[in-house]
């Protein structure tokens, strides 16, 4: 398994689309930096506006107020607590897209599964570098607003433990949350096996269910109940959430459920394909 | 210890009810080279990929290395090296790169292995070059590398050598016959160009709309094919007699069916039938026969069809 790990990472950091999503995911985040330190308005509120899904209390955002100042590590931890579901989930769907179905395209992965390890090593070797790999994507927006927030605010004070250990909290539930995003997207992936179709599928199945689901909700209270279990309605709360032990049951089960569920379909189509 | 490396008991493979593989019954000793052929859509990478677990039987199981549970097979195909239809390689990644994969894969030790393999093959030089950019023989020669790297006991080539030029069909040809004779190396090739094969095989399975219908060594292939007048008389041994004493010869093979293959006297087909008409015989049949392998596989092809 080990072995297996070591070749996923080998192809996974030769995979040019990894690079254009990080070169992106910089980008942006210089721009959105650069662009608020121009404006010169407080640009915590900016960043929380310009956030579809606002989940963190709104912070002071008089850049003249001496109380809470600018800088790069306020910006992270703002940055990493009111992540975008819409913009993570593609990135994912993405990286997925082209990192696991390159190898159904260029033949190789005939060479994987007959060298001698079982489906359910290779699925769940795959499922692990993908999942990790996601999680960096996911955070890399946040890390890189962080170090362009520290560039032109400085680094800041270090914020109080409370707020530290909340920040850890949520970065935790936000890898399992990612991890199951990745466990429905492999899916999907491993059932098309064309860039294109794995695109359309998995990204579709989360604007189905994702906001499909929240829209139907409104109308049937069937689905507003399926909704409010879904790891998609859940994910934008994380940060919003006090994170007490009742909701920290429901934020871990229903995620932790998901993968289970998902691995197990996913393994289970995956031992039965034929690989042409 | 099974004395083969691979043998199939009634194999079969449907695709929508259709028997793509047949109720095969193959086997495929420790040593030999087994010359897979048939036609185009005859089944032969449709078995290659049941042996390599690329798909799973609809009927009938195959035994690897003495392995026939599913679990010990997918153990055993370690020791498998296989080059399936096109090679699988990566097209951004160079020879070198597309080998380290296979060998962080493997969990094969140090790097040299790498050099080593791709000095084999003829491709040392390709330097910084992708894969995509590598010539059909290049990407061939690159296919059976990575089926090599591992020194596989058991090496399954899908038609290697296409897109080979002569030189390159040579060395494969050579490489391939040191593998065998060196190191032990088993290995079934297919193709379909059957004059390569037949300089390399010692064993031959000739496959047909899904069906294995023969399955020979390379001395009865020999035998088959060696060019000789088939004689067919009312009385076998009164004709051994007349050719031993009236044409002087005993290089002849008496048949199960009391047919007689005579491998002297080949450019005087009137002579041996004036000789065993003068001796009271009655011929049935006296015509000269012996074959190319492609002639031999072409007669067996009309036969069962």
């Amino acid at each position: 398994m080990s072995n297996l790990l070591r070749v996923e990472f080998y192809k996974l950091i030769r995979t040019k689309v990894l690079w254009i999503l990080l070169i992106i995911s910089a980008l942006f985040s210089f721009m959105l930096v650069s662009l608020f330190y121009m404006e010169g308005q407080g640009t915590l509120e900016k960043i929380e506006e310009f956030s579809d899904n606002i989940t963190v209390e709104k912070m002071e955002t008089d850049p003249n107020e001496e109380d809470i100042p600018h800088s790069g590590v306020n910006i992270f931890m703002v940055s990493a607590l009111s992540g975008d579901v819409f913009i993570n989930i593609l990135f994912i769907c993405i990286i997925g897209a082209f990192f696991i179905t390159n190898e159904y395209s260029s033949g190789t992965i005939k060479n994987l599964v007959s060298a001698g390890y079982s489906r359910n090593q290779i699925y769940i070797s795959k499922l692990i570098v993908y999942s990790m790999i996601s999680i960096v994507l996911t955070l890399s927006f946040a890390i890189f607003m962080g170090l362009f927030g520290t560039m032109y605010f400085g680094f800041g004070e270090f914020p109080p433990i409370e707020d530290v250990m909340r920040l850890v909290k949520v970065l935790l539930l936000l890898c399992l949350y990612v991890t199951s995003f990745v466990s429905i997207a492999m899916l999907f992936v491993i059932i098309a096996r064309g860039t294109g179709m794995a695109l359309l599928l998995s990204f579709g199945f989360y604007l189905i269910i994702g906001s499909g689901l929240k829209f139907l909700s409104f109308q049937f209270t069937l689905f507003e109940k399926i909704s409010k279990y879904s790891v998609y309605s859940l994910y934008p709360l994380i940060g919003e959430s006090d994170l007490g032990s009742k909701d920290l049951f429901q934020f871990i089960n229903v995620p932790f459920i998901t993968i289970l569920i998902f691995i197990f379909i996913g393994i289970s189509y995956f031992k039965k394909q034929d690989i042409t | 210890m099974s004395e083969y490396v691979l043998q199939t008991v009634n194999l079969t493979k449907k695709y929508k009810g259709i028997d793509v593989v047949k109720k095969v019954n193959m086997q495929v000793k420790k040593g030999e080279i087994y010359g897979f052929i048939g036609l185009n859509g005859a089944g032969k990478s449709t078995l290659i990929r049941l042996v390599a677990g690329l798909t799973y039987p609809t009927e009938g199981h195959l035994e690897l290395f003495g392995e026939n549970q599913s679990k010990e097979l997918i153990h055993v195909r370690q020791q498998l090296g296989t080059l399936i239809e096109n090679p699988a390689l990566f097209p951004n990644m160079t020879a070198e790169q597309n080998l380290e994969v296979i060998r962080l894969q493997r969990g094969i030790p140090g790097k040299e292995c790498i050099k080593k393999v791709l000095s084999r093959v003829g491709l040392e030089n390709t330097g910084k070059k992708k894969a995509k950019s590598f010539s059909l023989g290049m990407k061939q020669r690159l296919g059976i590398a990575i089926a090599m790297l591992h020194e596989p006991e058991l090496l399954i080539l899908d038609e290697p050598i296409n897109g080979l030029d002569p030189m390159g069909v040579v060395e494969i040809r050579e490489l391939l016959k040191q593998l065998n004779e060196d190191h032990g190396v088993t290995i079934i090739i297919s193709s379909h160009i059957l004059s390569e094969v037949h300089q390399l095989a010692t064993n031959y399975g000739f496959i047909h709309k899904g069906e294995l219908i023969e399955q020979i060594t390379a001395n009865q292939l020999n035998e088959a094919c060696k060019a000789h007048l088939l004689l067919k008389v009312n009385d076998a041994n009164q004709a051994i007699i007349t050719l031993e004493q009236k044409l002087n010869t005993e290089n002849y093979e008496v048949m199960p069916d009391g047919a007689i293959k005579l491998f002297s006297h080949l450019e005087n087909s009137t002579l041996v039938t004036r000789v065993l008409t003068e001796s009271g015989l009655d011929i049935e049949q006296i015509s000269p026969q012996g074959d190319t392998l492609e002639g031999y596989f072409t007669s067996l092809v009309k036969e069962v069809s």
